[in-house]
């Protein structure tokens, strides 16, 4: 009887290998199982910790927010309170006081009230003329400095044009109108056309009477019924202040002009466009607004 | 006297800056006339200028460029003003404006 040939008994290399092989299958399996474990609870370590800073982060700016709006609520209602009592100030504290909430409050209060009051009450003071003119010089030079802080806000974000008005005799008696050169602007995808006229002028109040006519061209993401022409009447002054006296336009802008400065002989003129997120404070965009915007896709 | 004439005779100022298309005009003569008053200057490396007339009221700019003097009424205030100026070109000829 023939034994059979090859290993016999023994193992070849196949089986061999499977021996060696088997615990280090494990050994790599447990590694991979351990390494998994533990850049996974690195990972997710690491999220939580970018989450707990986000949420300290938020935490600490609502709580400075909330702070400051505590403080700028005691402030505010401390110097209204004491503007309005008017047995208690002079002239010239009450200036004082208006210059404070000018300074800190511009950008959330309309002050135009308050500076045509204060002003009515500079005119009808039983002092000197030279006094007087101090006062007005000091009323006005606080609503142009307004002006001014809030045009380098506005126009950070939008766009800006200035002409120069020459008065005549007629524009000045208000028998006839100057119409100035049509300026077009693109902000966000929106062209309009403005057209400024200026139909009055009044060099003792310093005021010019304005007709705005602003065309809106139907563009690229921009809804059909936003195109048109719209027309309004205003009058502006050194009181009025473009952050909030200002005309609302669709795809939430703003338009404002200004009256930068102004003597017999002329006026400088501004117009100032602008998104609506530079608008004051207590002016919120209407919810289609904020739908679309929602809707827009997010710029890379 | 009024006010107004008292005022007419206080200096006033403007600045600004100049330019053509889209470049600024570097080193380039500007002159403001008042009356019979004449101020002239030339604008830095990087197009602005700065004129001081002797008093205010409207006025004439002037910017020499390409052998010509454009010009532009202005007015002159007691505070300075800033005149951002622009020169276009309209049917082959060219205007300076305000922008």
């Amino acid at each position: 009887m023939s034994e059979p040939t090859g290993p016999v008994g023994g193992k070849d290399l196949w089986d061999k290998l499977a021996i060696v092989m088997a615990p280090l299958g494990g050994l790599l399996t447990a590694i991979a199982v351990g390494s998994l474990g533990f850049f996974g609870s690195r990972a997710l370590e690491q999220q939580q910790s970018s989450e707990a800073k986000l949420r300290l982060y938020s935490e600490l700016m609502s709580r400075r927010e909330e702070s400051e709006a505590t403080l700028r609520k005691e402030m505010f209602q401390s110097i209204i309170g004491s503007f309005f009592d008017q047995s208690a100030s002079s002239v010239d504290v009450r200036l004082l006081k208006l210059e404070l909430l000018a300074q800190n409050f511009h950008e959330a209060l309309n002050m135009t009230p308050l500076f045509l009051h204060l002003r009515r009450e500079i005119v009808s003071l039983a002092s000197t003329p030279r006094e007087r003119r101090l006062y007005e010089d000091r009323l006005s030079d606080l609503a142009r400095e307004v002006t001014r802080k809030q045009m380098i806000v506005l126009e950070a974000g939008g766009r800006r044009h200035d002409w120069t008005v020459l008065l005549s005799d007629s524009l000045l008696a208000g028998t006839t109108s100057t119409q100035l050169e049509d300026v077009t602007q693109t902000l966000d995808g929106v062209e309009r056309r403005f057209r400024v006229t200026v139909l009055r002028a009044d060099t003792a109040q310093r005021e010019l009477r304005i007709g705005l006519e602003i065309d809106t061209k139907g563009g690229a993401g921009q809804a059909e019924a936003e195109s048109g022409r719209a027309s309004i009447e205003f009058d502006v002054g050194f009181f009025s202040s473009p952050m909030i006296d200002n005309t609302r336009l669709s795809s939430d802008q703003r338009v404002g002009i200004v009256l930068t400065d102004m003597n017999e002989f002329g006026a400088s003129l501004s117009l100032v466009y602008f998104p609506g997120s530079r608008a004051s404070l207590r002016e919120k965009p209407y919810y289609e607004d904020i739908l679309r915007k929602l809707a827009e896709p997010v710029a890379p | 006297m009024s006010w107004w004439l008292i005022v007419g005779l206080v200096g006033g100022e403007i600045f600004g800056e100049v330019r053509f298309g889209t470049d600024y005009l570097a080193n380039t003569e500007v002159a403001l006339v008042c009356g019979s008053d004449t101020v002239s200057a030339k604008t830095d490396s990087t197009g602005s200028y700065r004129l001081r007339a002797a008093a205010t009221g409207k006025c004439i700019f002037s910017v020499a460029l390409k052998s010509q003097r454009l010009t532009l009424d202005v007015v002159v205030f007691e505070r300075p003003t800033r005149y951002r100026l622009v020169v276009e070109e309209r049917a082959g000829k060219l205007v300076l404006k305000r922008v």
